[in-house]
C-alpha cells in the first residue's frame, strides 16, 4: 500500500505515456484485439513503441523478438539488482515479482530500500516485497488505463501534441531526487552523454552500454575513494 | 487477429518475461561478479539519465543544433527548480506540471 502512495505523484507522467503508446499502436494499423494482446501481455512501452514499425512492414519475427530483447536490456541489469531482494523466493513467484516489475517501480522500490533484508530475516523480506507488489500494482493500473484511453480515443487525441513527454518529466522528476551525492550525479551526467554519444547504435544498445560503462566506472572511483580514505600503517 | 501477429505478440510476452526475470531463473547458488554487484546501486540513476538524454538531446537521430529547443527548456526549468527547492524536494507531479507548463506553450504555439 505504501509503495502505491509514494508511486501515485509519478501516475500522471505512466497513464500518458501509456496513452501515447495506445494511440501509436491503433496509428500502426493494429486492431484492436491484437493492440489489447498487446497492451496486456507483453507490457513493455518502450519495446512496443519500437516493435511497432517492424509489425507494420511485417518484418520476420525473429528480427521483432530480437529488436524486443534489446530495447529491454536494461531490465536484464534490474534482474540482476532485484536478484538481492528475492533470492529467496521459489523460481516461480521471483518471475512474476519480476515480469511486473517495469522502471518507474524498479526504480522507486531500490530508492526505498536501497539495502536488501538479510536472508534469515524473512519478515523484512515479505515487508520489501509487498511495497514492490504495491507500485507495481499502481504502475500497471495506470499504465492500463492510460493504453486503453489511447486505443479507443484515438481519433480525439492529437498525436502531435507530446503528451509522451510527461512520461520523460516523471523520469526526470525521480531521477532529480536519486542524485544525493557526487558520484551519483557523475554516473548522471556520464551515462547521458553516452546514451547521446551512441544514439546512432541500433536496438537502443545505446542505453544499455551507457548504463553499463557509467556504472563500472563509478564504481571504480567508489573503490579508489575507499581506498584513500584507509588508514596508511 | 492473423497467425503472425499472434506469434510475435506471444513471443514479446515471452522476451518480457525473459529480460525482466533474466537473473531470477537460477536457482540459489548463482552469484554476480562481485563489481556489477558492488557498481549496481549506480544502475537506476544511469537507466534514468540514459532514457531521458537522447529524448532531449536528439532529434531525428542527431544532435540538437540550438540550445532554442522547448524539451531542453522545459528539462532547464525543472532542474532549476528542483535546484531551488533542495532542500525540500517537490514531488514528481510538480515536475511533470512545471514540465508541460513549459513544454505545451512553447511546442504548441511558436513550434520549437
Amino acid at each position: 500500500m505504501q509503495g502505491a502512495l509514494e508511486l501515485l505523484p509519478a501516475c500522471f507522467g505512466i497513464f500518458t505515456w501509456g496513452m501515447m503508446t495506445g494511440v501509436a499502436m491503433i496509428h500502426s494499423g493494429l486492431n484492436y484485439p491484437e493492440s489489447l494482446m498487446m497492451t496486456f501481455c507483453v507490457f513493455a512501452g518502450s519495446s512496443q513503441l519500437a516493435v511497432l514499425p517492424l509489425l507494420a512492414a511485417r518484418a520476420p519475427i525473429w528480427v521483432i523478438l530480437a529488436t524486443a530483447f534489446c530495447v529491454n536490456l536494461r531490465f536484464v541489469v534490474f534482474s540482476a539488482h532485484l536478484r538481492n531482494y528475492l533470492k529467496t523466493y521459489p523460481r516461480g513467484y521471483r518471475v512474476m515479482c519480476a515480469y511486473f516489475t517495469a522502471d518507474l517501480s524498479y526504480i522507486q522500490f531500490i530508492k526505498r530500500f536501497p539495502i536488501p533484508a538479510l536472508s534469515i530475516d524473512q519478515k523484512a523480506i515479505d515487508e520489501q516485497t509487498a511495497y514492490l507488489a504495491g507500485s507495481n500494482a499502481l504502475n500497471w493500473f495506470s499504465w492500463m488505463l492510460g493504453s486503453m484511453m489511447g486505443l479507443f480515443l484515438t481519433h480525439f487525441i492529437p498525436i502531435d501534441w507530446g503528451l509522451g513527454f510527461a512520461g520523460f518529466l516523471a523520469l526526470l522528476g525521480i531521477a532529480m531526487t536519486l542524485v544525493s551525492s557526487h558520484l551519483r550525479l557523475l554516473a548522471a551526467v556520464l551515462s547521458g552523454m553516452l546514451a547521446v554519444y551512441f544514439v546512432d547504435l541500433p536496438l537502443k544498445l545505446n542505453t544499455m552500454l551507457a548504463i553499463l560503462i557509467s556504472i563500472a566506472v563509478c564504481d571504480q572511483f567508489e573503490l579508489y575513494a575507499a581506498r584513500q580514505l584507509k588508514p596508511k600503517n | 487477429m492473423d497467425l503472425y501477429h499472434f506469434l510475435s505478440l506471444l513471443g514479446m510476452t515471452l522476451v518480457t518475461i525473459l529480460a525482466r526475470a533474466f537473473f531470477l531463473f537460477a536457482n540459489d547458488n548463482f552469484k554476480l561478479p562481485l563489481w556489477l554487484d558492488r557498481a549496481l546501486v549506480f544502475a537506476p540513476i544511469a537507466a534514468l539519465s540514459a532514457i531521458i538524454a537522447p529524448e532531449v538531446f536528439v532529434i531525428e537521430g542527431s544532435l540538437i543544433s540550438s540550445l532554442w529547443n522547448s524539451k531542453l527548456i522545459a528539462c532547464s526549468c525543472c532542474l532549476f527548480y528542483f535546484f531551488l527547492k533542495r532542500f525540500k524536494p517537490p514531488s514528481v507531479l510538480e515536475i511533470i506540471m512545471l514540465g508541460l507548463a513549459v513544454y505545451l506553450p512553447l511546442h504548441l504555439y511558436f513550434n520549437i
